[in-house]
């Protein structure tokens, strides 16, 4: 392990450095290049099983650090919505859940396997169901194209979980289980890459647009989240781990010029979605955490 | 045996390459943020700030719907009708602020100084819509492009104090299995979700993924 990171260390710091100096491969050391080599090769795709197990444990810790609102109905309206909008994608099966977390944190989550957070702060500054449909599309489609274990395997996180990963694959040990999950957690306060963020906004928009809203849910939403202060704490994790929402807004919308034209006159859905948000604000109770 | 080498080599430095360059950039940005937030730790007044600006306009509103306002982003060539291809009807400066009469696809018809038309949505700032405002947690919203805080260019930007989940907090975080079981209840079935969608007049239609942008 040690060996590893001083290989990484050492590769990071010749490509920070000039180019002309980068190229000088033969200063590498050939043996940490093969154990670079072997670690590559043995890195195995998870099964849907272990993913879902995997989404689980990280969902555990997403809701160790915010409680989900103590609102059934609240919670079996996102449901609906939710399963409505992924059974229009390429993983109709998996076992999708949602559910909204108590914070005022402007956010929305999606752990590996299917379980779709988003916060009761994002969710307070929506206008009707096509714009929570939108999000939920967005969180859906990180984990139909599994961005999270995609990161988790080959990006910043593969040292702390791509080896984890490929052994849970193979031996189911719990070590590496809490292993895979604590280092997933760690990708919820760092962020994925920008392109999948950019990525995922295309295709939100078009599985909503499959399931029948209005088109420009999202758009709407990154044009509301583009107009808050960004100094505001309750945006700041959700800046931090994502690109400039102005930019993914017009990235997004240059994407749809033209191309969802005839569905622009579907349903908002904005009355439904009224009445529920008007009953959860009436009874609105902040879970006590300690 | 050599070539192999070399090649994941290659994969290897391209793959830190990014990573390199991911980090500078998200360094520089939470710098920003999370310093100046801090230091600008406010008053509940300015929590109106945001949301005031529209309960005036409220009276003039169709219906029971709170009437919108907003300010445009930029410099903004207003259309008779939804489209880019459509006759100018008038010009606003950026910062100006405006009403929001309607909704329509990428476009907002917006009025403002007797002038009035079609923008597109990146061309305006809007509020938080009228749940933020009716829940009472407001969060405070730009109206000028100078604030963009990120310099203090337009003196200090004052925001509500609501306090967001932390990153720190979500790395802490002691996991919650009961959590996880409360939430797991709630799931629908497809049949469920197909009922209720049909409920709201949501029809099904096949639609072709979007390109990448060049």
């Amino acid at each position: 392990m040690k060996n590893r990171i001083a290989a990484v260390m050492l590769l990071t710091a010749m490509l920070c450095a000039p180019a002309a100096q980068a190229l000088k491969l033969d200063d590498l050391n050939v043996d940490k290049l093969k154990e670079v080599k072997g670690k590559l090769k043995t890195l195995q795709e998870p099964s849907e099983a272990d993913e879902i197990e995997i989404g689980r444990g990280v969902a555990a810790n997403l809701l160790g650090a915010a409680p989900p609102v103590n609102d059934p109905a609240l919670q079996a309206y996102v449901n609906r919505v939710g399963q409505w909008v992924a059974m229009h994608t390429d993983r109709p099966d998996l076992p999708w859940h949602f559910a909204v977390l108590d914070t005022d944190g402007v956010n929305a989550f999606a752990t590996p396997g299917g379980y779709v957070f988003i916060t009761r702060g994002m969710l307070l500054r929506m206008r009707d169901e096509a714009e929570l449909a939108g999000v939920l599309a967005h969180e859906v489609s990180h984990v139909v194209e599994k961005h999270a274990l995609k990161t988790m395997r080959k990006g910043k996180l593969a040292g702390l979980a791509g080896d984890a990963l490929s052994s849970y694959a193979e031996k189911k040990g719990k070590a590496d289980l809490t292993k895979i999950v604590s280092a997933g957690t760690e990708l919820y306060a760092r962020g994925l890459d920008k392109e999948d963020e950019f990525a995922a906004d295309r295709a939100g928009v078009v599985i909503a647009t499959r399931a029948g809203y209005d088109p420009y849910g999202l758009p709407s939403v990154l044009q509301t989240l583009a107009s808050i202060n960004p100094k505001e704490d309750a945006v700041a994790l959700m800046f931090k781990t994502h690109p400039d929402s102005g930019k993914r807004l017009e990235l997004v919308s240059n994407s749809m010029e033209g191309r969802l034209d005839k569905f622009i006159e579907n349903p908002r859905v904005k009355s439904r979605f009224d009445s529920i948000m008007k009953s959860h604000i009436a009874s609105y109770k902040p879970v006590k955490t300690n | 045996m050599k070539q192999w080498i070399t090649l994941v080599s290659l994969a290897g430095l391209a793959v830190l390459a990014t990573a390199c360059g991911e980090k500078t950039d998200t360094t520089g940005k939470t710098g920003t943020g999370a310093t100046e937030s801090r230091a600008v730790e406010t008053a509940p007044a300015t929590r109106n700030a945001g949301t005031a600006a529209k309960e005036p306009a409220t009276a003039s509103g169709t219906g029971t719907a709170v009437q919108e306002t907003g300010a445009t982003r930029v410099a903004v060539t207003l259309m008779t009708t939804p489209h880019s291809d459509a006759k100018p009807s008038g010009q606003l400066a950026a910062n100006t602020s405006v009403n929001i009469l309607e909704r329509r696809g990428g476009w907002l018809r917006i009025s403002a100084k007797g002038a009035s038309g079609w923008a597109k949505l990146h061309q305006v700032r809007v509020g938080e819509g009228p749940q933020a405002t009716k829940s009472g947690e407001g969060l405070a919203i730009l109206k000028n492009v100078g604030e963009t805080g990120r310099s203090g260019s337009t003196g200090i930007v004052a925001t509500t104090g609501i306090r967001g989940l932390s990153a720190e907090q979500l790395t802490n975080a002691k996991p919650d299995p009961a959590a996880v079981k409360a939430i797991e209840r709630y799931r629908v079935t497809a049949a469920q979700a197909r009922e209720y969608a049909k409920a709201a007049g949501l029809k099904e239609a096949s639609v072709a993924a979007l390109p990448k942008p060049e």
